[in-house]
């Protein structure tokens, strides 16, 4: 549409957003696993995140808990346990109103401005990964509560309409990785995608002038 | 049909049926369907539109 030009408004990117959460949610549980108080949980001892300790391949890789997105892990590796691998799930949009139009908020309609808003919902998984179930199972409740904490912080941050933990499920064996027990913790959230396309003549400059007379 | 003959109908789950289908969970699940999100957390109200301004 070589008439219009286009503008986003102050509105969150759904490319961006829907990419970097998953980095997001890992950075603040990296943070939140490297402290020590930790091990005040018996099922958590040895679930301490180290940070730099897996490239360095010290001599605590195999005590130290891995945080990391699901795209670096490679079921061959028999050391990484127990983990916590972060991915984006599905992102869907769901129709607002006819042509996700809305009305002009105000003076951008004089150069026929026309303004959208569409809504998007995706969810974030944290898969917890143990031998051990219970150790699993806490990994992910500790995630979920620690998430839930700072959920507030992250849907202002990242402009979202809303972002929360709906569910931690129960251990259940990793399909790829039958020893290994898996308990995700989901995360749920939503943002309105808006932008604005504006004619780059005024739309006044498309009148014609002509005089009827009777 | 008597009351006591009728089936007790099903219970709704509102969970995410491909993320634990048999009974285990895969690295590579896609998640809960966006739309039940989306009906969950009421995204596809107009009214929300408001809210997130």
């Amino acid at each position: 549409m070589s008439e219009t030009i286009y503008e986003p408004e102050c509105s969150p990117r759904i490319a961006a957003t829907a990419y970097y959460l998953p980095a997001m949610v890992r950075q603040l549980l990296r943070s939140h696993f490297a402290r020590a108080a930790l091990e005040a949980y018996p099922a958590l001892v040895r679930c301490q995140y180290i940070p730099g300790n897996r490239s360095t391949g010290g001599e605590n890789t195999v005590n130290s808990l891995r945080v990391d997105l699901a795209d670096t892990w490679n079921p061959s590796l028999a050391e990484s346990y127990p983990a916590i691998l972060i991915r984006g799930g599905d992102l869907g949009n769901t129709k607002l109103g006819i042509d996700d139009r809305h009305m002009a908020p105000g003076s951008g309609h004089k150069q026929g401005t026309r303004y959208y808003t569409t809504p998007y919902a995706g969810s974030v998984l944290v898969f917890c990964l143990s031998r051990l179930p219970s150790q699993a199972h806490l990994l992910a409740l500790e995630s979920a509560e620690h998430l839930q904490r700072f959920s507030s912080d992250i849907r202002k941050r990242g402009n979202l309409a809303a972002f929360r933990v709906s569910k931690v499920g129960s251990p259940k064996p990793l399909r790829e990785q039958p020893q290994i027990l898996a308990s995700p913790v989901i995360i749920e959230y939503g943002l309105f995608e808006s932008w604005s396309v504006t004619p780059v003549r005024p739309i006044i400059s498309r009148f014609e002038t002509s005089v009827t007379t009777r | 049909m008597a009351d006591k003959d009728k089936k007790p109908k099903a219970a709704s789950v509102e969970s995410s049926p491909r993320l634990d289908k048999d009974n285990s969970y895969s690295i590579y699940d896609s998640g809960p369907n966006p739309l039940d999100i989306a009906r969950r957390l009421g995204l596809y109200t107009p009214d929300s539109v408001g809210e997130s301004k």
